[in-house]
């Protein structure tokens, strides 16, 4: 078995040892993809977020709460004893309209 | 898709989320929005709690001899609850009252001719009707019209509990306040005639109501103009029975082609007019108070907000139906793309000599190991067994358990040992690419076990010189719990459909980590492996294939590896795997404009992947709402026998899958189940990474725990 011992192990290192160019794309990309240093992107969408968020819940409980069905009570309504509109036994009863 | 299990700590570094789960509180309240949307739609247009049963009549035992043979105007309120009365319209007084509407093509007619003759009427209106026509109603009140309530979704109230009921009610209520400001104390149920017909059953639905203050109006005269026995007939059943006597008379603004009654209410009001009776409405017959009032405050605010989150549900359902018809159109269209494919793609993989001549020049075999204590023996012992020339490199990647020792103590004649500074699975990779003695460099991870054959298989294709790089088959070893069954019908599904059709399109976005093959040739025009992303396979792939190298498929090159056997590991794994793809897109998007070789993945292979891999992922959740709200609130029987259907056509294809791989269809079994957790599961890691990379976050590390479980090839 062989053995090779290798001092550094860095990519580029090797890259180079490939005999190729860093990268064929325009950006030598110093931080990985994706990745904001400044973290600017994150508070933006965070300060973005959070109140898009609220108001979605209070909307979904606010729509789920109307769905609940609460108040299922009639408004109070007089109706007068008038004997005419009694179940009427017999012959009609004469209109005292 | 799978890949090797995992890359290096260092790359980036661990860090606690310290925000407020803003990532999961914001999805979670947007599909509550979204289901309590599809829910007021639902009732809206009389979707939600439909409820078609009409029950047929029984004994009359319980309802009291003076409501069979009373008036229609049952009072049940306060405490005439326990002995209801009943009143009749006077004499020579006609009651017309109008069933189930509003409906925006006949109400405006039928409120025409009553104002031409300038009659005042009645009109039960449901709820779901209401809710959807505000202006009629609105209009009804207007002309002075009375209202009454003939519930929300029109269902029998015989079959319904008293809570049902109550909800019926309070939601009309609900729906009144919102459009015309007022609520109703009248109530006539559905599927009702006159007061005769009491029986049993809704003889309690007529106390309940009640005792929730409502007069309940049955009919004295029904004219079944629904039926459209014509003009006529309604005519003729709408007169009285004895002339002079008072009469509640029903017809329907609603529920189709009212021609028949709209002609028919012009005659009846000549007719009866022409007979001394004076048209009035059901509380000014009794001399009560108004049966609609006004109301104010919370009721009215709270009505307000129903009908407006009624109308933008209305309006922004359809917008999601058209989301949901995306997801379908994708999942559909890559079921058929596949059901092309890959048969074709399984006929070229049978033919021996698809590559031209055999390749049998020996090939490097690269085995970055980081941390590998249980599996790399297993690895290395699986090499010996090779029937292919090779030349084994192990890129010790800074290990801490004495991996390196190990290979070291193992010494085998065909090993080299390669001890470097943890710098990352990149940089192993490439250490190992720089030392290569041979053309071919076949990449494997430390943790996979491969097959005598998996090395010739894998370098077959390369007699083809137009081939840069071959992607092997990874297989689940510890495929008997049920993760690694979900896993395992994942794999064997991603390789033998979703890679043969990349394959057929020349568009493979992955070689897995676990097993794959390129040219050193190509590996040096692209660069080397980059630490760009984090998953530097889906990287290199996609870089070899703007190069202009063809990426093929080879089947038969069965590598075995440990899947993740905790939910905890699996989140982790695929967390990198989504977030790592998607850099890798996004890292090559230029490639959609580029010219040649670059151009045409970017414009064929990118967007697959992204609509397959993300888009619809990321929808998914979408079909998941409009499943929910099927079974709970519409029709559950035939969402449920829809959704049976879809898991029965991607059973067929997974079974096609298993068969074309020569596996045992054993664990299908647990299709079903895959679908209401793993799936789940998968969407929601694509979310988190999604967000994770729109913040520009750091990903957390965790490290796969091992157990050495994968020994030797399971079918050698």
């Amino acid at each position: 078995m062989r053995q090779v011992a290798t001092s550094s192990g860095r990519g580029p290192v090797h890259s180079a040892q490939l005999g190729v160019a860093e990268s064929r794309y325009e950006e030598p990309a110093p931080a990985p993809v994706f990745v904001d240093q400044s973290g600017l992107r994150s508070r933006l969408l965070r300060r973005f977020g959070w109140p898009v968020s609220v108001v979605g819940a209070i909307l979904a409980a606010a729509m789920g709460g109307s769905l609940i069905g609460m108040q299922s009570d009639a408004p109070a309504m007089e109706i007068p004893p008038k004997p005419s509109y009694m179940p009427a036994k017999g012959p009609l009863a004469p209109s005292l309209l | 898709m799978s890949r090797h299990q995992r890359r290096r700590q260092s790359l980036l570094r661990p860090r606690r989320l310290a925000a407020p789960p803003l990532r999961f509180f914001m999805p979670l309240s947007l599909l509550a929005c979204l289901l309590a949307l599809l829910v007021l739609r639902g009732l809206a247009t009389n979707e939600a709690f439909h409820d078609t049963r009409v029950a047929v009549s029984v004994d009359k035992t319980t309802v009291p001899e003076n409501l069979l043979k009373g008036g229609p105007i049952i009072d049940a309120r306060g405490d005439k609850n326990d002995r209801p009365v009943s009143y009749r319209v006077p004499d020579r007084t006609v009651v017309l009252s109008f069933d189930d509407g509003p409906s925006p093509e006949w109400t405006p007619k039928i409120l025409d001719v009553l104002a031409a003759h300038d009659v005042r009427a009645d009109f039960f209106v449901t709820g779901a009707m209401t809710t959807r026509h505000p202006e009629l109603i609105r209009q009804i009140v207007a002309g002075g019209h009375e209202i009454g309530l003939h519930t929300f979704t029109h269902p029998d109230l015989a079959y319904q509990s008293n809570a049902r009921i109550s909800w019926e009610l309070a939601q009309s209520q609900l729906a009144l306040a919102g459009v015309a400001g007022v609520h109703t104390a009248l109530f006539r149920p559905p599927y009702s005639s006159d007061a005769s017909a009491l029986d049993d059953w809704n003889y309690p639905v007529i106390k309940y109501v009640g005792s929730h203050g409502y007069l309940t109006a049955f009919i004295d005269r029904d004219t079944h103009d629904w039926k459209r026995p014509g003009v006529d007939a309604i005519v003729k059943a709408a007169m009285p029975r004895k002339p002079g006597a008072g009469e509640l008379i029903l017809l329907h603004d609603a529920g189709g082609d009212r021609t028949e009654t709209l002609a028919a209410l012009e005659q009846i009001i000549v007719k009866l007019k022409g007979e001394g009776y004076r048209f009035t409405t059901v509380s000014e017959a009794l001399g009560a108070t108004n049966a609609t009032v006004p109301v104010h405050g919370y009721q009215l605010w709270a009505g307000k907000c129903f009908i407006w989150a009624s109308k933008a549900a209305v309006l922004t359902v359809p917008v999601l139906v058209a989301l949901l018809a995306v997801v379908g159109f994708l999942n559909f269209g890559r079921f058929a793309l596949m059901l092309v494919l890959a048969p074709l793609h399984a006929r070229r993989a049978r033919r021996r000599d698809a590559w031209g001549s055999p390749v049998t020049e020996p090939v490097t075999v690269l085995v970055p190991a980081y941390n590998e204590r249980e599996c790399i023996a297993n690895t290395l012992n699986s090499l010996i067994a090779s029937d292919h020339p090779i030349e084994v490199i192990v890129i010790d990647d800074g290990s801490t358990d004495g991996t390196a020792d190990i290979v070291e103590a193992m010494n085998l004649p065909f090993v080299r040992l390669i001890r470097k500074v943890n710098g990352g699975k990149s940089s192993a990779l490439n250490t190992g690419i720089a030392a290569a003695s041979h053309d071919i460099i076949v990449m494997m991870d430390g943790d996979t076990v491969f097959e005598p054959s998996t090395v010739r298989e894998l370098v077959q294709p390369f007699g083809d010189r137009g081939i840069g790089a071959v992607a092997g088959n990874a297989k689940v070893g510890n495929r008997d719990s049920l993760i690694g069954a979900w896993q395992h019908i994942e794999y064997v599904l991603g390789h033998n459909l979703d890679r043969r059709m990349y394959d057929m399109l020349n568009v493979i976005p992955t070689i897995p980590g676990a097993v794959g093959a390129f040219r050193k040739e190509a590996l040096r025009r692209v660069g080397g492996m980059s630490d760009d992303t984090l998953a530097e396979d889906t990287d290199i792939t996609m870089a070899v294939l703007c190069d202009g190298w063809r990426i093929v498929y080879a089947e038969r090159a069965r590598a075995w590896t440990e899947a993740p056997a905790s939910l905890q590991q699996l989140w982790s794994q695929r967390y990198r795997w989504s977030y790592g793809s998607m850099q890798a897109m996004w890292k090559h998007r230029r490639a959609v404009i580029a010219r040649g070789p670059a151009g045409r993945f970017g414009r064929i292979g990118l967007p697959l992947v992204v609509l397959f891999g993300v888009v619809a992922p990321l929808l998914a959740p979408l079909v998941d709402m409009f499943l929910l709200y099927g079974v709970l609130f519409a029709d559950a029987p035939i969402t449920l026998a829809s959704w049976g259907g879809f898991i029965l056509l991607q059973a067929v294809l997974s079974w096609y899958a298993f068969r074309l791989d020569g596996e045992k269809p054993l664990h299908l079994i647990s299709l079903p189940i895959q679908q209401v957790v793993y799936r789940q599961l998968m969407y929601i890691v694509l979310l988190q990474s999604t967000i994770t990379a729109l913040t520009g976050g750091r990903l957390r590390w965790q490290k796969l725990r091992r157990t050495g479980e994968v020994a030797a090839p399971v079918e050698a």
